[in-house]
């Protein structure tokens, strides 16, 4: 691992956002026993566990490169973007972001990123987001009529106009969220930082907060680093993936590389016309439901021909309808995360 | 459908719901040493002022009332109101955030429920709390005035805690019907310091106002159990005890009363 | 863009507190009055015990009102503007600081101005209505009066800054910080000629409630230059421990992700 260029050229300072070198933090926790003999136990000889949350990632970030962190709950997403907000401080490594050391350089990186913790709120419960818009000019130290500009901007590009004088704890989920990232696009940022954006919405709020933040990404040529466990904003939103399981770094490349190198199988769905016992057995090919009617199996093109698929379960009976598709997202990060012989869950 | 439970099945549930407070305040130490904090403190300060006071009086006898007895009595009087824990705001919490109605499909009774946990924390802050602050007092004045008063002393102290619980389960029941109720919460904490005494025996105060406070609730929860501990006789029981069934009768009434129409309300409004 | 450095954005922090508060009419209006009462009736108290017995070591009646004056509009003065200083080891518990350290203002500031007290402005109140009432309202005195709060206010905010800035060592000391802001208060409205010796060097170091309440009165009743530099001496010195400590605890804040809610 080279270490990180201290000398860093001019080109390379326009082009490097982020600079992520081996970074590792972990915290300290109590346990205890259960029970009352447990507590009383633990009141005369408190047991402390070191529990790693990031382990030894590197990584870069292209100015105005989409980047999406993808793992389960508890695998260090979270702990990664707080550091590099400058909310945590690491226990080593070192990060670079936008020129500046989080740790060091907190508030001057702030005026120059935008972030959106899905779970911590920003915006003032009881009042208007108005108000909440205005108090942020402020703290960004924007005048009063560069902030109201801002505002309208913002308003017509997330659509706001009807819940700008609502109080907050009137609207939506979505709404408000959409408000929420609104807020932290109020002082122009360089990079934004989202944590969890689309947690607990629906659908079709999920989709409209991927629009606009698509749409301030491609008009403002805005940074977006994304942690999600939903693989659907990560798709929707960002040319390049790192997968994080465990507090380590288990993928880091393109979109389109994640594809190619585990869209490997193929799925089959097919329905018959009449019932009947329905099995394929045919080298390399996995059966994986199989009813009276229909089935759903499973190839890897690469060595089993579509052609002989095909003909092979039109030999079965007349099809009424049959669908070949590519696994989603979630099932390739399934893979991945089998590959790497770790549990998703246990993290 | 009504099942019955057997005794010993309500006695164990109520019993888990007893000890639960005490593994939650044996879990954290900062509790135990605040707690001994807390009492040290009120102990000396009053100390502090009462030997001032006695000292500037320039008699042994206040009231009919010593410094051992005053003290003695202060320390009584802080153990009901420090023991408690903070019942009128975790009920108003509860319906804040709508988290009663998940207390209310527990197959148990809103009550005792809440009476079993309120136990559980007073049983286990009380001991906390008379452990260190009868050392204090101890250590400042010397052995209580009479050993006798205990016993008396802790049947008062359960009775006062019983009432406390209709107080503070009412104040907090309230927040059905207001969004805040802070501003009851001080009022009845201040009402019951003055006319319970908590400050300064009822002794001390003029002797219209004391007849009046003496036969009121709040002095049956701050005042009684420690007049009962540094001057126990039988009469003195008897009447104490009396006026806290009493009460606790006309305020288990009111409990019952108001928690009935509360939860009413609940289920209209569907939760 | 250009950038305002300045403290303007605590102002804005105020006046959205202030409309937050009053979002609610009948709960604000409960509160303010409420706090005023709660007062009244404390004060029944020393109402009772100096119609008993007069005075204590020197104190009288009028002397408790004027400490009940600067303790409750300092405290309130506190609580109104910086209402946040007691809640910071409930914050940093909870993870909740992380708002305020994405965001590019002094973090500590940021924090105590986030938060007014409605009660609090009726303490604010019922210490100037209390003033007025132990009589001599002259300029001097009232502009004694006014320095007398705002130091006291000072030393309520730096004191519970310092008790909750232990949260970054001890972790779970939020009740320790609770007892302590009741200790504060507590020893704060008791006549101060009452401590001497061991008890004075408490009352001036573990806890400072000589500070907020014996101090300031002591320079009411007999104005001197030498108490008033020992109350700014011991505020500023104060005020020092609470930001170092601060500051050196925030590095060891480590986020929400690690602690379990649910207590």
């Amino acid at each position: 691992m080279p270490a990180p260029n201290k000398g860093k050229g001019v080109w390379r300072n326009k082009v490097v956002s982020i600079r992520v070198s081996r970074l590792t933090k972990s915290f300290r926790t109590r346990s205890k026993q259960e029970g009352l003999a447990g507590s009383w136990r633990a009141l005369w000889k408190p047991e402390w566990r070191q529990v790693p949350a990031v382990r030894d990632i590197s990584f870069l970030m292209e100015r105005g490169e989409a980047l999406g962190f993808i793992g389960p709950n508890g695998a260090g997403k979270s702990t990664t973007i707080k550091i590099l907000c400058g909310i945590l401080h690491p226990d080593s490594g070192t990060a670079e972001v936008l020129g500046h050391v989080p740790w060091q350089d907190r508030q001057q990186l702030c005026y120059e990123i935008g972030s959106v913790f899905g779970q911590r709120p920003q915006l003032w419960y009881h009042l208007p987001p108005v108000d909440s818009f205005h108090v942020y000019g402020a703290i960004y130290g924007l005048d009063r009529d560069a902030t109201r500009r801002r505002v309208d901007f913002l308003v017509d590009v997330f659509e706001l106009q009807h819940l700008l004088h609502t109080p907050v704890r009137k609207l939506s989920l979505g709404q408000r969220m959409r408000c929420e990232v609104a807020v932290s696009l109020l002082h122009a940022p360089k990079l934004l930082l989202l944590d969890e954006p689309s947690i607990g919405l629906d659908i079709v709020a999920k989709q409209r907060i991927r629009d606009t933040i698509r749409y301030m990404r491609d008009e403002e040529g805005v940074g977006v680093l994304l942690t999600s466990h939903d693989a659907g904003d990560i798709e929707a939103l960002c040319n390049r993936v790192i997968v994080i399981s465990d507090g380590q770094l288990i993928f880091d490349d393109t979109m389109d590389e994640l594809k190619r190198r585990h869209l490997t199988a193929k799925q089959v769905n097919v329905r018959y016309l009449e019932e009947g016992e329905r099995s394929l057995p045919m080298a390399g090919v996995e059966t994986v439901a199989a009813g009276r009617y229909g089935m759903q199996i499973r190839f890897d093109p690469r060595t089993v021909g579509v052609d002989a698929v095909i003909s092979g379960l039109n030999g079965l009976g007349s099809m009424v309808d049959i669908t070949i598709s590519d696994p989603d997202l979630e099932d390739i990060i399934g893979t991945i995360y089998a590959e790497n012989a770790l549990d998703p869950d246990a993290a | 459908m009504q099942r019955t439970l057997s005794t010993r099945m309500l006695l164990n549930r109520y019993g888990a719901l007893f000890r639960m407070p005490l593994a939650e305040n044996l879990a954290e130490v900062g509790n135990i040493v605040s707690a001994v904090l807390v009492m040290t403190m009120f102990m000396w300060v009053f100390a502090m002022l009462w030997q001032a006071v006695f000292a500037a009086q320039g008699t042994d006898l206040i009231a009919g009332l010593t410094l051992k007895h005053t003290l003695w009595y202060l320390l009584m009087a802080e153990l009901v109101v420090l023991s408690k824990p903070l019942l009128a705001e975790e009920i108003s919490d509860s319906i804040k955030t709508g988290s009663i109605a998940y207390d209310l499909m527990r197959p148990l009774d809103f009550g005792l429920f809440h009476l079993s946990r309120y136990a559980g924390h007073v049983a286990f802050r009380a001991c906390v709390n008379l452990l260190a602050g009868g050392a204090v007092v101890w250590l400042l004045v010397g052995p209580p005035p009479a050993w006798q008063g205990l016993f008396p002393a802790v049947l008062a102290l359960m009775l006062a805690w019983g009432l406390e619980f209709c107080f503070e389960a009412l104040i907090g029941l309230a927040a059905f019907w207001t969004e805040d109720i802070s501003a009851f919460r001080w009022i009845h904490q201040k009402i019951s310091f003055i006319l319970g005494g908590l400050l300064l025996p009822l002794d001390f105060y003029p002797p219209w106002l004391a007849a009046v406070a003496r036969v009121l609730p709040f002095a049956s929860i701050i005042y009684a159990p420690g007049r009962l501990f540094v001057d126990p006789d039988a009469g003195r029981l008897l009447s104490t005890l009396a006026l806290q069934l009493g009460w606790l009768v006309v305020l288990g009434f009111a409990f019952r009363l108001l928690s009935g129409r509360a939860l009413r309300r609940l289920t209209i409004n569907g939760g | 863009m250009a950038r305002k450095r300045g403290l303007g954005f605590v102002g804005a922090l105020w006046r959205v507190n202030l409309l937050s508060a009053m979002e609610y009419r009948v709960p604000f209006i409960m509160q303010l009055g409420g706090m005023m009462l709660n007062n009244v009736i404390y004060f029944a108290f020393w109402v009772l015990f100096f119609d008993r017995f007069e005075e204590v070591q020197g104190w009288t009646l009028r002397d408790m009102m004027l400490l009940f004056a600067v303790v409750a509009s300092g405290l309130g003065l506190a609580m109104m503007l910086f209402g946040n200083c007691r809640a910071i080891a409930r914050i940093v518990a909870a993870g909740d600081l992380d708002r305020y350290l994405a965001l590019p203002r002094p973090v500590l500031l940021h924090v105590l101005a986030s938060r007014s007290s409605v009660p609090s402005m009726g303490d604010f109140v019922f210490g100037l209505i209390w003033f007025v009432l132990a009589g001599d309202v002259t300029a001097a005195h009232v502009l004694r009066f006014l320095l007398a709060v705002v130091l006291s206010a000072c030393t309520f905010t730096a004191s519970l800054v310092l008790a909750n800035s232990l949260v970054f060592w001890l972790r779970r000391s939020e009740l320790l910080a609770d007892h302590f802001m009741n200790a504060m208060i507590t020893f704060s409205l008791y006549p101060g000629t009452l401590f001497d010796g061991a008890a004075r060097v408490f009352l001036f170091t573990v806890v400072p409630a000589g500070l907020t309440g014996a101090l300031p009165v002591e320079m009411l009743r007999d104005f001197n230059a030498a108490t008033l530099g020992w109350l700014c001496v011991g505020t500023a010195l104060l005020a020092a421990f609470a930001l170092l400590a601060f500051q050196v605890g925030l590095r060891r804040y480590e986020s929400g992700s690690a602690i379990v809610a649910r207590i």
